[in-house]
């Protein structure tokens, strides 16, 4: 139990890899089990290993034995232990999904390649989350942006544009990995290190402006393209529309999240919010599209007649409310957006999920087929709702803690400016969310088809999900508390 | 029992009881039986609770934590307590009028209805009880969600669109001025506790105070103050109990509260007064007296006619909360429960004399002081308290916002203030003088005068005179509360 315990960053990543695999060389039935289980014992792991190392972060787990710099490693520390068990809970919900109304979404020959694909994407992103080494953190980057491309691509069955769509996708990832591994050279060139947290100190002891200033150009403008930043998200509303559900269900609720947080390690705990290249960046690229995201990604989600675009349209818009909080660049800002980031997490997963199960029963995917789907399958409906609350903020659900402790960063900082915008970006969700609510709870709608039921291994999980939202809702000082401490943490680490 | 657990029982036993509504939904007797024994569970112990105060005592309880400086917290005052006696109250009394309205009506959504009616209630507890601004804030919500289904409930287009521009004007109102302001305010403070003297007193200048005062005024669109008014007139294609729930109890009530209590315990007098904005929001409000006054004469349909009576009377509250003198404060706080009693006595009356005899416009009103004679000398009551004419409840708070304004140095207004009473008896003794009239026979008949509910609307109107007679108490009772 201890050797599995010590060693479990490492299983994070690895479990899934060898499930992976295995799973793709099974039959569809059996890897979609593969894939399933496997995520629940990450679940598992990634839970215990956080009770288990409780106050002990933060932990440096050194690949092989190879000490740091030289050696690749991965760091658990406060500030990205909440992420790992987010990405792991939504990996979980995903590959149950396959089990449940996800299962029709991929069949035939590729039956066993879309939960093979699905492991191998759970596993890169807690990579992404987990690595302390630059490059090792392009490698994980591009293995779950190339299972992701393949999930996308795995819609092209059923809807042929959902080829295009992953084809889009393939050239901006391309793009915004390029980016990346540019600026990580810079990097290297400027300090003679791979390692983020040797690369820190030895930025404060010798250095190299304008090399920085390049590096750090380029890292943003790669991890922005991989979250999907205001101009740059012209990928995901297809790719998330078109893709089968669980991938969509994985990819908008934890993907974004990583890349944005491992933009926060590298922009708070590597170069530190004191840097001019950071103040520059984040207040004149940043903020201003941070802000058009928000209003960008409203306004279209209002127009959007194809529930699965609404959401993600809503999803660029929360991506921006994520960039304009970290543009604030304050510890109390960096907290909010952890909040926000799970709030948006565990809000997109359930609500992709959800608006799977309830598309089985009337084989359209326009909002209007919403209508009356709480008289058909209350459980779904309810998750669905709960979801959709979240997104607008209500009180009550975590979006809205997200939401207060967003706006009062940006009150506390005096960007008055961001706070109204924050305020109009949730204002729009009301047009929105509000004519969704209506179909889903008070419109009559078409009875449900003989014999066709919502599966249990979709609706229990989503439901947990919900349930969570709600619970940290009411009860978030726990959560507050640690995403304080855990932007706490990441700054120190860059004030050093 | 303790009294920390009678608030929270306040709150749970009208939630619960939605619940116990739906599970009764196949046993009309039971399921109204059960939600009248909540009714009165709520209103005992809201009484329970206002009795503890008036000894002195001041219960309070933390149900959950959010944030450093953001509980969940509830807190029995004064002011917050008597809002909850006179809502359960209410709420007990529209409840025995529903039964009997829903019945008649042949309601195919009774159920429903029981069930959201309670949940609104429980939100309205809420609110009456917050320890805080977030708590309020919270509930005010959550008030907005549990009336939706209630504005909605026919289910028609119309019933629709009211539902979409009523969602439409609170939500994006609530979150741009009141869910803005309540984050400013904590952000100032670190916390948002309402604390007697105003917990913002000292930490603001005149500015900033100018602009919260903007953004939570306008931000409790629920008050229905003159630009936010426009969701209440809609509102009224619902049936006649939820009008007078939105009027009375609940929502329109809850939104002046808020906004008494904001100005009271966040803002303060001090900012309050020297708010830069404070002038013209004085003047917005009595604008919105006057115009809604006006727009009443001009409305035919009797329940029209309250919707905009509702928005002058309750823009007084307003009013006086601005002047923030001790006597506009007080008359404010009696206006506040003068016009609840009132109100629910007109919309009793007009919905029962509307089944019984078919009428519903002020023209149509001739021979109704004979064909249902009960109904219209309640309502006679009832425009009669509105209008300040003693002995009943609306003549005191109406002198004292008068006092008020001649205290605060501003005779204008206290002109304006009679004028406005003045108009308030022209739009509703027409309807009466037109009642005394002998009529041309019913329009349509129905049979139901001597209905169940019919005692409604006699209860609310002994209510007003009661509460005429006990204002000095209710003033005593009120006094720790205000300035």
């Amino acid at each position: 139990m201890n050797a599995i315990l010590t060693h479990a960053p490492a299983l994070f990543v690895v479990l899934p890899f060898v499930a992976a695999a295995i799973a793709a060389l099974c039959p569809r039935h059996v890897a979609a089990w593969i894939a399933a289980i496997t995520a629940c014992l990450v679940l598992a792991l990634t839970v215990g290993y956080e009770i288990s190392t409780e106050g002990a972060r933060p932990l440096i787990y050194a690949f092989g034995g190879f000490a740091p710099p030289a050696g690749i490693t991965f760091r658990i520390d406060d500030f990205n232990i909440i992420p790992i068990i987010l990405i792991s809970a939504i990996g979980a919900v995903a590959a149950l999904h396959t089990l449940g109304d996800g299962a029709h979404e991929a069949s035939g020959s590729r039956g066993s390649l879309a939960p093979a694909l699905l492991l191998l994407e759970i596993g890169a992103l807690l990579g992404v989350a987990s690595t302390g080494d630059a490059f090792n953190l392009f490698v994980f980057l591009e293995v779950a942006s190339v299972s992701a491309y393949g999930l996308v691509a795995l819609g092209g069955d059923r809807d042929k544009r959902g080829f295009k769509a992953a084809f889009d996708y393939l050239i901006f990832g391309a793009l915004g990995a390029s980016f990346y591994v540019v600026g990580v050279g810079f990097l290297y060139m400027s300090t003679g290190s791979l390692n983020f947290a040797d690369i820190a100190a030895r930025l404060r002891v010798a250095p190299a402006p304008q090399l920085e200033a390049a590096a750090y150009g380029f890292l943003f403008t790669g991890l922005a393209l991989k979250a999907a930043m205001f101009p740059l998200h012209g990928w995901l509303p297809r790719a998330y529309a078109l893709a089968p559900s669980f991938a969509t269900a994985l990819l908008a609720g934890a993907s974004g999240a990583a890349a944005l947080l491992a933009l926060a390690r590298v922009t708070f705990g590597v170069f530190g919010d004191a840097h001019p290249m950071i103040v520059m960046v984040l207040q004149t690229l940043a903020a201003p599209l941070g802000a058009a995201a928000i209003l960008w990604g409203g306004l279209r989600a209002i127009y959007a007649k194809d529930a699965r675009l609404m959401l993600s349209f809503s999803a660029v818009a929360e991506a921006g409310f994520l960039f304009l909080g970290l543009s604030l660049g304050t510890q109390a800002a960096l907290a909010a957006v952890l909040v926000k980031i799970i709030a948006d997490g565990l809000g997109k997963t359930t609500l992709f999920v959800a608006a799977a199960s309830a598309r089985r029963l009337t084989s359209s995917t326009s909002v209007e087929s919403w209508r009356g789907a709480f008289a058909r399958q209350p459980a779904a409906a309810a998750a669905l709702s709960i979801g959709l609350a979240s997104t607008l903020g209500a009180p009550l659900t975590l979006g809205f803690v997200g939401k207060w402790l967003l706006v009062d960063a940006a009150i506390a900082r005096g960007w008055i400016w961001a706070a109204v915008i924050m305020v109009i970006g949730s204002i729009l969700p009301v047009i929105y969310v509000g004519r969704s609510l209506e179909r889903v709870l008070f419109q009559p709608g078409p009875p449900a088809p003989e014999g066709v039921k919502a599966s249990p291994f979709s609706i229990a999980p989503i439901l947990l999900c919900a349930a969570a939202l709600v619970i940290t809702g009411v009860a978030s000082a726990p959560l507050v508390d640690a995403a304080g401490s855990a932007a706490a943490e990441l700054m120190a680490e860059g004030a050093r | 029992m303790s009294l920390e657990l009678a608030l929270i029982l306040m709150i749970a036993l009208p939630f619960a009881s939605a619940f116990v509504a739906a599970a009764f939904d196949g046993a009309p007797d039971a399921r109204d039986a059960a939600v009248g024994l909540f009714a009165i569970g709520t209103f005992a112990l809201a009484l329970m609770t206002a009795g503890e105060i008036w000894d002195g005592r001041a219960p309070a309880l933390t149900i959950a934590s959010i944030a450093p400086g953001l509980p969940i917290a509830l807190r029995a005052e004064p002011l917050g307590a008597a809002f909850a006696v006179i809502s359960s109250g209410l709420w007990l009394v529209t409840h025995v009028y529903s039964i009997g309205y829903m019945r008649e009506t042949e309601d195919l959504q009774q159920t429903r209805f029981f069930a959201f009616v309670s949940l609104a209630v429980a939100a309205t507890m809420g609110v009456a009880l917050s320890a805080n601004l977030f708590t309020l804030f919270i509930f005010y919500e959550c008030l907005t969600f549990a009336t939706y289904p209630l504005v909605v409930h026919y289910g028609d287009e119309a019933s629709r669109r009211a539902g979409a521009v009523y969602i439409g004007i609170l939500l994006p109102a609530s979150f741009a001025g009141l869910f803005a302001a309540s984050v400013w305010t904590y952000t100032i403070a670190g916390r948002t506790d309402f604390e007697a003297g105003g917990l913002l007193t000292g930490m603001i200048d005149a500015n900033l105070a100018g602009l919260l005062l903007v953004l939570f005024v306008f931000g409790c669109a629920k008050s229905a103050i003159i630009p936010m008014h426009l969701w209440l007139p809609r509102a009224m294609v619902a049936p006649t109990p939820v009008s007078a729930l939105l009027h009375a109890v609940c929502v329109v009530s809850a939104g002046v509260f808020a906004i008494l209590k904001i100005c009271l315990f966040i803002l303060g007098p001090e900012a309050v007064a020297t708010a830069v904005t404070r002038e013209a929001m004085t003047w917005i409000a009595a604008a919105s007296v006057t115009i809604a006054s006006i727009l009443a004469l001009t409305r035919d349909d009797i329940k029209a006619r309250l919707a905009y009576s509702t928005i002058s009377q309750l823009s007084l509250v307003i009013l006086g909360a601005l002047l923030m003198t001790p006597t506009g404060v007080l008359g404010a706080s009696l206006q506040m429960f003068a016009h609840a009693m009132a109100k629910i006595t007109l919309f009793f009356a007009a919905g029962l004399i509307a089944t019984s005899t078919g009428r519903t416009r002020v023209s149509e009103y001739a021979g109704v002081s004979t064909e249902a004679p009960v109904a219209f000398w309640c309502f006679v009551i009832g425009a009669a308290s509105l209008v300040g004419l003693p002995p009943f409840a609306g003549a005191w708070p109406k002198l004292m916002l008068l006092n008020g304004a001649a205290e605060a140095g501003r005779p204008m207004l206290a002109a304006l203030l009679g004028a406005s009473s003045v108009l308030t008896a022209i739009y509703l003794f027409e309807p009466v003088i037109k009642g005394l009239r002998p009529g041309s026979g019913p329009v349509a008949s129905r049979t139901s005068a001597a209905s169940f509910g019919a005692m409604a609307p006699v209860i609310t109107a002994l209510g007003t005179i009661g509460l005429f007679v006990f204002s000095a108490a209710l003033a005593a009772f009120l006094k720790p509360s205000l300035l």
